[in-house]
């Protein structure tokens, strides 16, 4: 006999199952306007923490907040999902039509969240919120989240991007203490590689580390101080191929394949393991580190076009398809308010004056010293620019993201990649 | 003369006979109902859905849905990303079934002996095949790596291995072979239990007619098994199709979308740039493919399965 059968569907059949799916189409298409909630409701809350320390300060702001207010919020919940995945994981809730009310938003979608209507503008609460006291919060950042006088979200952890040091690894391979290169104005990027490369060659470790190339956007941190930029400030015009990005980028594969400065795309050499030199991150790595080796965390070096000091931001918003939109909008400003951003800054620097002090700032990285927190934090917070957002950042990422992939190869042709990828984006600006 | 079944004492029984069939077979029915509706609500009727969405400009968190008509396509097959993720799949789906039906069928020959200790053997290699994909894939991410262990291995013996996962030379390479290592146990499963039953009187008299062990295996031992290898060439070829975890976990597409797979791809144009519209119209484009790739292999079957001829 064989194992295989003839599948058969008759006439009347499909007609079935066509009006099977027709039904369901138009009864999908039947979505009715949520109705404005006569008793108090439930919300919920999308992030990408699942810390469970991070967790126990979010509910005790949200059970503050429940108990003050009984007849407007009965609930609310905090959903965790990883990094990684969750962009998707949000997209599939709104498609699905289960709308999270508040939603944790990554600095690289802030553009585009806003100019789609994704979020909503909460201005109006925060400015008549006495107890959030907009004047505290830093002048320009809340630059990335707003828009016509409107604000849309409220960047909850905003922090500069600093070097961290294995200073074991340097000593072992002879090289100069970064702070010592500091006070003789010599902590540039062509030092950093040469040191880079030293210890890749004296140690078999690796010298810097990229956090990740497919968070392609954060090689920011590096090519602003070549005075490289991906896009015009207005995102109307593409600058990929700009001569100042293709010599970054050559500059990239150069200490990547003709001397071993920078860690290959495949090597497993990792800063918290102890098997890198440098590492570009935010302050919440320091948490990872074990003390197992000697550490430093400076200021970014300085390239062709300065010192440059660049500052990432995580925000949380409204989302416009909320069923509660503005029982939402109020318990944000109460969640970001000053007495509560203060808890918050135990693990989340604050964009406030107020909790911009060493004090604040210490709970939040108990490893860092004062010299770190406020040359590496404090003092660059002031003038450092945000990462480079785009409205249509998710159109092109993975295109940049592939070209970037094909950049990390020996020999490769830089500036004909980087042509081949202005084209390929164009596109998308304008 | 009449018939026995004309006879007036038969009729009663007859009648009883014929109701006793109607609710056999109204049991019958009642009993595949539940299965038959869950396969059109689960699996037929999302079909339409996604056909109807792939005609759609659908951006769910902007809250856009606006029918487009057939642009979705129009733009596929105008898009160098698209040509380029069908030719890496075709090369993918070629590698992996051409290396599972073939290593698998080696593997299971090799095993189909009585030897003392051969049941370690067999369980060595289906041992991947119940291991997670995730656990497995992270493993040869560590192996792979430029500084990992098969590069440290071919080190000592003066090679230097290539960038295996991060290369487009090697990285769609590596892939298959990731794959095929984790699911060729299963198949090598299903030729084991085939091969189990060929007859031995058959193989016996080709020997007897001295035939070598090759021409036993050509003319009589892989005739008899032609079902199991069409339904592993179907079942391979359909799941390469589907690949995904692998992709996702140690290449995301690269580099330079070397190993950028429809599938991949779909979900990269879904998700990360959150067009569900033209996400549904790579979907019907795979759904194509694999019915098309399931037809022809199915209609080629009587030209060489043992007992479709």
């Amino acid at each position: 006999m064989s194992l295989f059968t003839s599948p058969r569907i008759g006439g009347r059949a499909a007609a079935g199952l066509a009006g099977l799916a027709v039904t369901g189409l138009v009864l999908a298409g039947c979505s009715s306007e949520p109705a404005t909630p006569e008793g108090p409701v439930d919300l919920r809350v999308t992030l990408w923490s699942a810390n469970e320390a991070h967790h126990a300060v979010f509910n005790e702001i949200a059970d503050a907040y429940i108990a003050a207010n009984p007849d407007k919020v009965s609930s609310v919940t905090f959903d965790a999902y990883p990094l990684d995945e969750y962009t998707q994981a949000l997209v599939t809730q709104v498609s699905g039509g289960e709308a999270p009310d508040i939603a944790w938003v990554l600095n690289s979608n802030s553009r585009e969240y806003i100019e789609q209507g994704v979020l909503a503008d909460v201005s109006d609460v925060l400015t008549a919120d006495a107890d959030f006291d907009l004047d505290d919060v830093v002048d320009g950042s809340l630059a990335a989240w707003s828009k016509d006088g409107g604000i849309y979200a409220y960047p909850f952890s905003t922090q500069p991007f600093g070097m961290y040091v294995n200073l074991d690894l340097l000593e072992a391979a002879g090289q100069p203490n970064p702070r010592d290169l500091i006070a003789s104005d010599d902590w540039n990027w062509d030092r950093v590689m040469e040191m880079a490369d030293a210890v890749a060659g004296a140690t078999g470790q690796g010298g810097l580390q990229i956090q990740s190339w497919n968070i392609w956007i954060e090689l920011a941190t590096i090519w602003e101080s070549f005075g490289a930029r991906p896009w015009s400030e207005d995102g109307s015009q593409a600058l990929f191929d700009s001569p100042e990005m293709v010599e970054f980028m050559n500059w990239t594969n150069e200490n990547m394949f003709e001397r071993r400065a920078i860690i290959r795309p495949g090597e497993t050499f990792d800063f918290a393991a102890g098997s890198a030199a440098f590492k570009i991150h935010l302050l919440s790595t320091s948490g990872a580190l074990d003390g197992s080796f000697a550490w430093d965390y400076v200021p970014l070096p300085e390239g062709p076009g300065g010192q440059k000091n660049v500052v990432n931001q995580a925000a949380i918003g409204v989302l416009s398809q909320s069923a509660n939109p503005e029982v939402a909008a109020e318990f944000l400003a109460f969640f970001t308010n000053k007495t509560n951003s203060q808890k918050l800054s135990a693990f989340f620097p604050q964009p406030r004056e107020s909790l911009l002090t060493y004090e604040a700032l210490s709970a939040a990285a108990t490893k860092m010293s004062e010299e770190q927190i406020v040359g590496t934090i404090i003092e660059p917070a002031k003038n450092a620019v945000p990462l480079p957002v785009h409205p249509n950042y998710s159109q092109f990422a993975s295109t940049v993201a592939s070209s970037l992939e094909l950049i990390s190869q020996p020999g490769a042709d830089v500036e004909a990649i980087l042509r081949d990828l202005q084209d390929s984006v164009s596109q998308y600006f304008g | 003369m009449a018939h026995l079944t004309d006879s007036p004492r038969r009729a009663p029984r007859r009648a009883s006979r014929l109701a006793s069939a109607r609710r056999e077979a109204a049991l019958g029915a009642a009993m595949v109902a539940g299965p038959v509706l869950g396969a059109l609500g689960f699996g037929i009727a999302p079909l339409f859905f996604i056909a109807w969405y792939s005609l759609h400009d659908w951006q769910p968190l902007a809250g856009r849905f606006d029918f487009v008509g057939p642009a979705n396509f129009v733009e596929l097959a105008g898009s160098k990303t698209f040509h380029q993720s069908l030719l890496v799949t075709g090369g993918f789906v070629i590698g992996v079934v051409l290396s599972e039906t073939v290593v698998a069928l080696l593997l299971a020959t090799l095993l189909n002996r009585r030897l003392r200790g051969i049941g370690v053997f067999r369980a060595a290699y289906f041992a991947p095949v119940v291991i997670a994909y995730a656990a497995w894939a992270l493993v040869w991410d560590y192996l792979l790596a430029s500084n990992g262990v098969v590069n440290s291995f071919l080190g000592l013996l003066g090679i230097t291995g290539p960038d295996w996962l991060n290369s487009p030379s090697s990285a769609l390479v590596s892939v298959i072979l990731i794959v095929l290592f984790k699911g060729v146990g299963q198949n090598m499963i299903l030729f084991l239990a085939a091969l189990q039953g060929v007859p031995r009187e058959l193989t016996e008299a080709g020997e007897l007619d001295g035939a070598g062990g090759f021409g036993r295996f050509r003319h009589i031992t892989f005739p008899l098994i032609t079902p199991t290898v069409m339904m592993v060439l179907i079942l391979t070829t359909v799941g390469a199709l589907n690949i995904f975890v692998p992709i996702q976990l140690l290449t995301h597409g690269g580099p330079g979308g070397s190993t950028n797979v429809i599938s991949y791809y779909l979900y990269e144009v879904a998700f990360r740039q959150q067009e569900f519209g033209m996400g549904s119209a790579i979907g019907i484009v795979l759904f194509a493919v694999v019915l098309a790739l399931t037809l022809a292999q199915w209609g080629l079957r009587k030209r060489w399965v043992h007992d479709e001829r």
